[in-house]
């Protein structure tokens, strides 16, 4: 059971996190609108691989965040 | 064409994803909390992972970029040319990847829930909460997948650094534990404890039993179960 003031911290929390996501998703849409100007495969290319031009910090966040995710569903 | 400046850049990919599976072996905390040492498997585990993507990951990646692959059925239809091939590497990738995201879509259907104290079985919620992740992908593509996962992975080191201290503020450390509610064990139940059980009683004729008896009294983890074994056949051995 949450109590009153945690909840209140949720309600917060939890839209300002989503909207963290909507942000970074525009920026990710920018970010492809500008490698997918080419061809048909650049496209895809951006879509589906990022344009194969990810740096460190964002494989390894990627690669942290979805190792870490499959954790708390397999359980260990 | 792989330049010289593309392989630094893939060489400090990987650092960093060397470093990130360096940190995976190192916290499995549910099973270190329940099984103690035995949670120590992880490391040749996962550092056998990480040899294997040395071995074909980086190689995988530059024939991607030679054979314009899109993903990995790509590479495998074109180095075996086979249709039946693909469409099997297809189905098998599927079907673990449905059975993982329906127990996601129920772990946080189960969360959403709970958190904000609806009735369980609710869906209006995490109906909403997937359409707003299929509005992220598909705007985005991966990249938005890979920048909302950094989001997260900033969020929960902060919150596993932050944790502790949140802790000690609300609960106290260790000197606010009661000792009567929680004893100081007399030995602390690690390898050691099996370590002093069998240099006392190595000589004894009674060896044996005794382990035994210790083992299903559950005085040690179930965790030190495969060395009570091992130690259990060598006294045999040589007694």
């Amino acid at each position: 059971m949450v109590s009153e003031e945690n909840r209140t911290g949720l309600y917060v929390a939890v839209p300002v996190y989503f909207c963290m996501l909507g942000v970074a998703t525009y920026w990710a849409y920018i970010r492809m609108e500008k490698m997918s100007a080419g061809g048909v495969s650049d496209k895809l290319a951006a879509h589906y691989l990022g344009g194969r031009d990810f740096g460190p910090l964002l494989t390894a966040g990627t690669l942290f965040a979805s190792l870490f995710s499959g954790y708390t569903v397999v359980g260990v | 064409m792989i330049t010289s400046k593309s392989r630094q850049k893939l060489g400090r990919q990987n650092s960093l994803t060397l470093l990130v599976s360096f940190l995976q072996w190192h916290i499995s905390p549910n099973e270190a909390y329940q099984r103690g040492f035995y949670s120590l498997r992880w490391i040749p585990a996962v550092n056998s992972i990480v040899a294997g993507y040395f071995g074909t990951g980086l190689r995988l990646r530059k024939a991607s970029i030679l054979r314009n692959h899109q993903s990995p059925v790509d590479f495998i239809t074109d180095r075996y040319q086979s249709q039946i091939l693909r469409y099997t590497v297809v189905v098998l990738q599927l079907f673990p990847s449905i059975i993982y995201l329906a127990a996601q879509v129920i772990a946080i259907q189960g969360t959403f829930n709970s958190i904000f104290e609806l009735d369980p079985d609710e869906s209006y919620p995490v109906i909403i909460i997937m359409g707003m992740i299929l509005i992220f992908e598909w705007l985005g593509g991966l990249n938005s997948v890979a920048l909302t996962d950094l989001f997260q992975a900033i969020v929960m080191v902060a919150s596993f650094v932050i944790l502790p201290s949140v802790v000690v503020k609300n609960f106290g450390g260790w000197t606010d534990l009661d000792p009567d509610t929680f004893p100081r064990p007399e030995t602390y139940q690690t390898m050691s404890k099996v370590s002093l059980v069998s240099a006392n009683n190595i000589t004894d004729n009674n060896f044996v039993e005794q382990l035994t008896e210790l083992c299903l009294s559950r005085l040690l983890p179930p965790s030190l179960s495969l060395i009570e074994i091992t130690m259990g056949i060598l006294a045999i051995l040589f007694s």
